[in-house]
């Protein structure tokens, strides 16, 4: 029940992060935030809170039962790679 | 020298496919998904490498060049949140998919899914002729790059044959996995080069703050999205990123995966990795604004190389064969006599009437 809380928790912060990344706002901005451009700056600290949600997407929502498959007959492992 | 470093690079890549062989188990499975033993890390180069390609070092600076920082917003951002939604969403799937019923292409895929070879034979015309033109703009801009980085020593047409050459021979002897290989190695050269590349341009340039104040005072435009670029444009590039998985070869590679699990750093390290690749090529495009004004159209492209070629070494050639000189150089002094005729870029100085008289005498430049 948490669990199924949690998901739709963090894929409803995916959709947010969707539309966070149409900034409007800073369009015209040419202010100047640690050092870049304004709308350089944000969509770098946008990627990086995209990789820290993603983060937590295959921490807590990672889907279950994917590896339980059963090998197709003649298809054997390699050690290489 | 270049054109040393250039093969010593070719060679390397030709090496690393030929190893990978020696890996070869000689089934189709092991040929065509490396038997599904690609770890995560690999996955994750591999991936990024295959989706990205030359564009965002080479392209992404020269449409900055056009367009401004925006560009980031427009394609950059875009990739770093869709593509890790869709490899989470339905590369992993797929993958879980294709080890349970043997998948090793794409079209299996699709045909066993709809239950209808019509549409696995639809889909196999419809990617062969998506690809073969993809591919070939990917080989015909390895040899333009190639003839603008020696200074036209390799003509475009041999670069592009090489390229051809290179690539299909490690591709038929190291098969996927030797392709995962290259993939990373080339991946990671990718990252290591333009970080010290844009490292080396802004340090000459007198630090990146000083740079984009000038770019603030002369050309302001550059560094917001302003008119160039409108509302509705980012919206629909956020729907670019959707096809990735539509690529047969990024299909395929996710196929290769080890285990489930080895999607886990993908799907986090992708948007990094695009910070990581795309904010030094678009920065170094807008600073070429000020540094090298005027390119247009695929000239714009060549922003990285020119800059890069800029700071290098200069060469001072003394030749008198006048399309030698149109293809190399950049800036060009006319003797006569001992002295200094007339100086300036190629197109001014070989249409200066003092110039045609000397070189070709009074009577012919009537």
């Amino acid at each position: 029940m948490r669990s199924a809380v949690v998901r739709r928790l963090l894929f409803g912060a995916l959709l947010l992060a969707f539309v966070l990344r149409h900034d409007l706002w800073l369009w015209n901005d040419s202010r100047f935030v640690l050092g870049l451009p304004v709308g350089l700056t944000y969509h770098i600290v946008f990627c990086i809170g995209v990789a820290l949600l993603m983060a937590l997407i295959v921490r807590f929502a990672w889907p279950t039962g994917l590896d339980d498959v059963t090998t197709p007959p003649g298809q054997e492992r390699s050690s290489g790679t | 020298m270049t054109l040393a470093v250039i093969l010593a690079y070719l060679v390397l890549v030709l090496l690393i496919g030929l190893v990978s062989h020696r890996l070869f188990r000689g089934t189709g499975e092991d040929y065509f998904l490396a038997t599904r033993t690609i770890p995560s890390f690999l996955l994750l180069m591999s991936l990024f490498g295959t989706h990205m390609t030359a564009f965002s070092l080479l392209g992404a600076s020269g449409e900055s060049y056009r367009r401004g920082i925006g560009v980031f917003a427009l394609m950059a951002s875009s990739s770093a949140l869709v593509a890790p939604v869709v490899f989470y969403f339905v590369g992993i799937r797929l993958w879980a998919l294709g080890k349970r019923r043997g998948y090793i292409t794409q079209v299996q895929y699709f045909r066993e899914r709809w239950d209808s070879d019509g549409i696995g034979l639809l889909l196999f015309v419809v990617t062969i002729l998506l690809l073969v033109p993809y591919l070939l703009i990917g080989v015909m801009a390895g040899g333009i790059t190639l003839e603008q980085i020696t200074g036209g020593q390799v003509p475009a047409w041999i670069g592009s044959l090489a390229v051809c050459a290179v690539v299909m021979t490690y591709v038929v002897y190291g098969g996927l996995r030797g392709t995962a290989w290259v993939n990373t190695f080339q991946t990671l050269i990718f990252m290591i080069l333009g970080g010290l590349a844009f490292w080396l341009i802004v340090r000459e340039l007198g630090g990146l703050d000083s740079a984009l104040d000038r770019v603030a005072a002369h050309d302001p435009q550059a560094l917001v999205r302003g008119e160039g670029m409108r509302p509705l444009t980012l919206l629909t590039y956020a729907c670019i990123p959707l096809s990735v998985g539509m690529f047969p070869h990024i299909f395929m590679h996710w196929l290769t995966a080890r285990r489930a699990e080895s999607f886990r750093l993908p799907i986090v390290a992708y948007p990094i990795c695009i910070v990581v690749v795309w904010v030094p090529s678009v920065l170094l495009g807008v600073l070429g604004r000020g540094e090298v004004p005027g390119l247009e159209g695929p000239q714009a492209s060549s922003i990285l190389v020119r800059m890069i070629q800029a700071r290098g070494i200069t060469i001072c050639i003394i030749e008198h064969v006048m399309s030698v000189i149109r293809e190399l150089t950049q800036r060009v002094v006319v003797l006569d006599w001992g002295e200094v005729l007339a100086e300036g870029p190629y197109d001014e100085v070989s249409t200066d009437a003092r110039v045609i008289s000397a070189y070709l005498g009074e009577e012919d430049a009537c």
